[in-house]
């Protein structure tokens, strides 16, 4: 039997061939003892898999499935008119003149600010803490050299005095996020 | 897509609960039963199954009725046990004719010939022998070769369908279907009648042309 013979005898049994196809086949068939025999065969295999999953189907009880579907869905919105309503993207619009001046005020200034601020909160508390420590304790007040703002940190910078061997240098976050707001929120 | 069908699942779309449980009550049997096929198990197929329902209804609204419910549905089924029999891993992929060659050589097989089954047509324990042996001629087949012959045979999809529902040519659907069939003929020969079996003649009885 031929390959072409071995798809024809396939496309035969799933109805694939037209009515004159399939004509021609069932000739040929009655000819040809080993393509009939193959036939059977195919058509025995076929029909033991069919009987197989009806009789596994007939055995099971359905009365509780769509029960336990509903178990599955039992927090999902089954109403159409409870589904919440579609978020529309907005149009772009041109910021006015506050929000620029905002924006102005959250690139340049903010993080200058931010750090002058926790420069002072750091010299009044070295001035508090008169408690000894085993690390280095420092007496008077550190003198902030220079103040630098990198991204999102402030980093204070104190040089060491003479003959006091200490080099203080404070890493402050300002923000865990960036500070450009994000769409629809106030930038301040 | 039939004019009553297509209003059960345009309710559904609308979250008509009801409906959606009518949908469900309509496909239950065919779903396990495809589900059965691919995972061999009762409660991995209904639970299989029931996944399956519950992605139809939540992906309902993205239904959009250019192909049939039909094969839309099947092919959500086909996924999650595809996913299911990954999880399980339980799949071994066979090259066919390698395994079942010499299992055929196999003296200890007692063929279940046609004439005896006509004789005990209820005789429970030839099924359960033959569930076996097709539980096991099954699992050798990889899942896409389970899925297009279960799609096939137990189903009656036409290639066209399985195309559609898996999402290959029609070529690799005959390709595939070609080979599973011939490693299941090859693993069950030993249980075939040569001809005048029952079973065969009721398959034969499913044989439809093209008009």
């Amino acid at each position: 039997m031929t390959d072409q013979d071995f798809e024809l005898l396939h496309r035969f049994l799933d109805g694939e061939l037209s009515a004159e196809q399939a004509s021609e086949f069932e000739a040929r068939l009655e000819n040809s003892p080993e393509l009939a025999g193959e036939r059977e065969e195919l058509m025995q295999v076929s029909a033991l898999l069919r009987e197989d999953i009806s009789t596994e189907v007939d055995a099971v009880d359905f009365s509780s499935f769509y029960a336990g579907i509903e178990a599955q869905l039992a927090g999902d919105v089954f109403d159409a008119a409870e589904e919440p309503a579609p978020v529309l993207a907005r149009e772009p619009v041109a910021p006015s003149l506050m929000d620029r001046a905002r924006a102005w005020f959250q690139q340049s200034w903010r993080p200058l600010l931010v750090g002058a601020a926790a420069a002072a909160a750091v010299a009044v508390w070295i001035v508090r803490d008169t408690q000894p420590t085993n690390s280095a304790p420092l007496n008077g007040p550190v003198y902030v050299d220079a103040v630098s703002n990198q991204g999102n940190q402030t980093v204070l910078i104190s040089m060491p005095a003479e003959n006091e061997g200490a080099t203080v240098i404070w890493l402050l976050d300002e923000e865990a996020e960036g500070t450009q707001p994000l769409d629809g929120e106030d930038p301040i | 897509m039939k004019s009553a069908e297509a209003d059960l699942i345009g309710r559904c779309k609308a979250g008509d609960r009801s409906a959606f449980q009518e949908l469900v009550e309509k496909y239950q049997r065919r779903a396990y039963g495809i589900a059965f096929g691919m995972l061999r198990n009762r409660d991995d197929a209904l639970d299989a199954a029931q996944e399956a329902f519950v992605k139809v209804f939540r992906n309902m609204r993205t239904f959009k009725g250019d192909s049939s419910f039909y094969t839309w549905f099947y092919r959500i089924v086909v996924n999650v046990c595809i996913d299911h029999c990954r999880k399980r891993a339980k799949m071994k992929p066979v090259e066919y004719d390698e395994t079942f060659q010499r299992r055929d050589e196999r003296q200890d097989v007692v063929p279940l010939s046609g004439n005896t089954r006509s004789m005990h047509p209820g005789v429970k324990f030839e099924q359960a022998e033959l569930s076996k042996v097709l539980h096991a001629a099954l699992e050798t087949l990889s899942e896409n070769h389970r899925t297009i012959i279960l799609l096939r045979e137990v189903e009656g999809m036409s290639y066209e369908q399985i195309a559609e529902a898996v999402g290959v040519h029609i070529g690799t659907v005959m390709s595939r279907l070609h080979h599973a069939r011939k490693n299941l003929q090859i693993a069950l020969k030993p249980y075939l009648e040569a001809s005048g079996s029952e079973y065969a003649k009721r398959a034969g009885a499913g044989v439809r042309k093209k008009s």
